[in-house]
């Protein structure tokens, strides 16, 4: 019989407590003594949403396939159970075996967002782990970060042994047998880490120094050993069709916020839009072929019990064998009671039919992403979607009966005026005029009901953007009171709804994005000052980021509004995610002059991920 | 409450045990209708854009209370292979969710919980043995107003109209048998409160619930388990 971690009267006491017990429907339980290796992995979010993550699962697939691996989960535990293991002294415990995650070997922490990044102190604090990575000894796991925030990961580089850039499927093995060769030969944390510095896609921090200029851009890297290469080469899977896929995946008692099957179809776009991390981290672009994808949907649905399916890319519309697939589903499904979860789809008369079959009209609302409001904006961005796409899609849709519409845009892009701003309400204004125009009166069953919600840009590492100015608070502010008063101004003002972000997070998320190891102290000082689940409105405290930024001299306009220069070295430069520097450049310039870049499927522009030889659409 | 015309369905007596106990009713019945789907077995659906299982579940359980004899009714739209229903459905079970036996119901048979009327539930005491004059005069009072704290709210009882009947198995063990009406049902751990209140010395470890009872035409418990045939 497992056991828990927990006790009765703490289990009793705490919100949710299925969150820490474990025992999920396709979890893996294996003998401790027939494993060599014991890795945790780690979402540093609570539960619900780290079961909702597919990267987790697929590692979490990959490492129990090899037979000297038993790898578990962990992720936050909640405020009301995190006061409680202090309290009493409780180590943080893996959920499957219900052990301390000290005894582990490896501990690896999945960055999805920044804002995640305090919640990574707190597990390692529980854990009874030191947080400073210098502080660990030959007894303490290996810590390893992955993940998109992985691709700069300077501001936490000092809680890390190591960081793993790239997709997880490719050099873990090598990695693992490693430490089995290193454990034989009597192992030294140093020794073994320094030997993980050579395999691909492994990032020693402790091996590299950072040099700084007077004004703290960054002068150069340099390797603290000899033999210490001072670039990390991005990993990437090459073929997705025999790569590991978690088809029986775990399946939580408690509701995850993706409750669902996921379907990865594709890694990477080929749209190239300039604000987008996702687009050049993941190129090149690499397709799952149909067949496989139709095999994967009948061994989760079979594995899974799951209700619903969704499918999960960068861009669906840009997989080929999307209709095949599609409808194939909607066969299958219908015949297995599952419901189909649709992307974002260009809207056109397929992609109407689909969603008129697997939706309840009355009940589903059309997205668009248009990102920005006018079509100079657009191309700056280089957002292939027009005005008269979003029109035709529109009217479409409502001849088809729909009349909720929902429209995603961005304000605080890179050269981005008043003008910009108020198109956003002009279009939404659009969106609705097209509505009555498109059905007469006695076809109008409801009122067009339309939602404009506005994020706000923040520059990241990697894309064409990275050399932009953030906005600052108060032109945060500024730009969501203009676009409230725009909408409010239009004729059809009642129709359209508007929602905007927080504008207090996006300022802090945008200092780590594009921050140094300057910020690990910050960090480490919030978090101490009760900073946790920064993520949550609830929870996060701006007030005590304020302190530590203050108390480290670190001012936050470095890291966002201020200009850089075409020549700077970037705190992440040191990899090379394939996608180039020059590349990166050439389209910054390009934004500036509102000039778009062609869609790679039709042409390619040289951005340099070709040379991972991978995927069907890339040309060497 | 329907009545089905054909003896289309079926009802599972499960345990919990272990670990998940400390999961919600709600998350139980989401676990048995994924397992019901993983299974293959032809069960029946809802119509609609969401079609959803006919399932009904019995009484609610406590977080955290362990049961030998909880009960949820299938409404199926064929019948599977009756001699193995428990091994297959065990197959897609976990640790400490077990299937114990399916009963294919009669006919007439009322399909739905409401037909719940009592409950025994299972006490573990530490010992009994000093105990048994006082709880023979606790079971055998005519009324017993009792007043306690669930959820901040204070109730007030009168808990020898919901307690039906007691039996000490050993100096350990000891089984009530209360009302688990929906609108009577007496949280078991009330009983002990009261007995513990009534000046009970032995200390309670433990309880879980044992089985679960509807009442035939002359008011008769029967377990929810023999209203058709059963299937091990």
């Amino acid at each position: 019989m497992r056991k828990t971690a927990l006790s009765h009267d703490i289990l009793m006491t705490v919100d949710k407590p299925a969150r820490y017990i474990g025992g999920e429907f396709n979890s893996v339980n294996k003998n401790k003594e027939d494993i060599d290796i014991r890795f945790c992995m780690c979402f540093p979010d609570v539960y619900e949403i780290g079961m909702s993550h597919l990267g987790i699962q697929i590692l979490y697939a990959m490492f129990n396939s090899f037979e000297d691996t038993w790898c578990e989960r962990v992720y936050s535990p909640w405020p009301d159970l995190d006061k409680i293991m202090r309290d009493n002294n409780i180590p943080l415990f893996a959920l499957e075996s219900q052990d301390p995650i000290k005894d582990f070997d490896f501990l690896g922490i999945t960055l999805q967002y920044e804002m995640c990044y305090t919640n990574i102190l707190q597990v390692l604090e529980l854990s009874q782990i030191p947080i400073w990575a210098k502080d660990r000894s030959n007894d303490d796991p290996i810590v390893i970060g992955g993940g998109p925030c992985a691709y700069n990961p300077e501001p936490i580089a000092d809680f890390f042994d190591i960081f793993y850039i790239g997709e997880g499927e490719v050099s873990y093995r090598a990695l693992l047998d490693l430490y089995k060769e290193c454990k034989k030969e009597g192992y030294s944390r140093e020794d073994f880490l320094f030997r993980a510095a050579k395999i691909d896609g492994i990032y020693v921090p402790s091996l590299i120094e950072v040099k700084y200029n007077d004004d703290f851009t960054i002068k150069e890297f340099t390797a603290k050993k000899e033999g210490v290469s001072i670039t990390v080469k991005k990993e990437v899977e090459t073929n997705l069709n025999d790569s590991y896929y978690p088809v029986k995946p775990i399946i939580p008692f408690i509701k995850a916020t993706q409750d669902r099957i996921t379907l990865e179809i594709m890694r990477g776009c080929p749209r190239g839009c300039r604000f987008c991390q996702a687009g050049q981290l993941y190129r090149p672009i690499r397709t799952r072929d149909v067949e496989v994808l139709k095999d994967f949907a009948r061994q989760m649905i079979e594995n899974s019990g799951y209700e619903e399916i969704n499918l999960s890319s960068l861009s669906s519309s840009d997989y080929p064998e999307l209709k095949e697939l599609i409808l194939y589903l909607i066969d299958y499904c219908n015949e297995k009671k599952v419901n189909i979860s649709l992307p974002s789809l260009r809207i056109d008369a397929f992609s109407l039919d689909v969603m008129g079959k697997v939706q309840d009209i009355k009940k589903s609302s059309l997205t668009f992403a248009p990102e920005a409001g006018s079509q100079r904006m657009r191309n700056v961005i280089n957002k292939g979607l027009t005005e008269e796409q979003i029109l035709e899609g529109s009217r479409l849709a409502f001849l088809g009966g729909w009349n909720k519409v929902k429209l995603y845009f961005m304000l605080g892009l890179p050269f981005e005026t008043d003008e910009d701003v108020v198109a956003i309400a002009e279009l939404c204004e659009k969106v609705a005029k097209e509505y009555y125009e498109t059905l007469p009166k006695e076809q109008r069953k409801q009122r067009v009901s339309i939602t404009a919600s506005t994020s706000f840009f923040i520059p990241k590492p990697f894309t064409p953007f990275q050399w932009a100015s953030q906005f600052s608070l108060e032109d945060f502010r500024d730009k969501a009171y203009l676009t409230r008063t725009s909408i409010m101004a239009q004729l059809n003002q009642r129709s359209i709804k508007y929602n905007w972000h927080d504008t207090d997070v996006s300022v802090l998320e945008g200092v780590f994005a594009r921050g140094d190891r300057r910020l690990s102290k910050v960090i480490y000082d919030a978090y101490k000052n009760g900073a946790i689940y920064d993520a949550w409105n609830d929870y996060f405290k701006y007030d005590i980021w304020l302190k530590a930024f203050d108390d480290n001299n670190i001012d936050m306009k470095f890291y966002t509004v201020r200009k850089r220069e075409l020549d700077e070295i970037f705190p992440w430069d040191f990899i090379d995610i394939g996608v180039t520097k020059e590349y990166l450049k050439r389209e910054w310039i390009k934004a500036s002059e509102e000039k778009t870049t062609e869609n790679c499927m039709i042409k390619c522009n040289g951005c340099g991920a070709n040379k991972y030889g991978a995927g069907k659409f890339c040309f060497r | 409450m329907t009545v089905k015309a054909k003896n289309m369905v079926i009802r599972f007596k499960f345990k919990k045990f272990g670990p998940v106990i400390y999961i919600g009713h709600l998350d139980i019945m989401r676990f048995f209708q994924k397992a019901i789907r993983r299974s293959g077995i032809d069960a029946a659906y809802t119509e609609g854009f969401s079609p959803h299982l006919k399932l009904s579940f019995a009484q609610p359980l406590s977080v955290g209370v362990e049961t030998d004899g909880d009960y949820f009714d299938l409404e199926m739209n064929s019948l599977p292979d009756m001699e193995n229903i428990v091994k297959d459905m065990n197959a897609q079970c976990v640790e400490g969710i077990e299937i114990v036996n399916a009963t294919l119901l009669d006919d007439d048979t009322v399909n739905g919980m409401s037909s719940v009327k009592a409950a025994d539930y299972l006490y573990y005491f530490d010992d009994l043995s000093k105990d048994l004059k006082l709880i023979e005069a606790f079971f055998s009072q005519e009324t017993f107003i009792f007043e306690y704290v669930r959820k901040d709210k204070v109730k007030t009882k009168d808990l020898m109209e919901d307690i039906y009947e007691y039996r000490i198995l050993n100096d350990k063990e000891m089984l009530v048998k209360v009302n688990a009406s929906s609108a009577g049902n007496l949280k078991a751990d009330v009983v002990t409160e009261a007995l513990e209140k009534y000046g009970m010395k032995a200390k309670c470890i433990k309880f879980k619930r044992h089985d679960l009872y509807t009442a035939d035409d002359e008011g008769a418990f029967v377990s929810l388990r023999d209203k058709g045939k059963v299937y091990d």
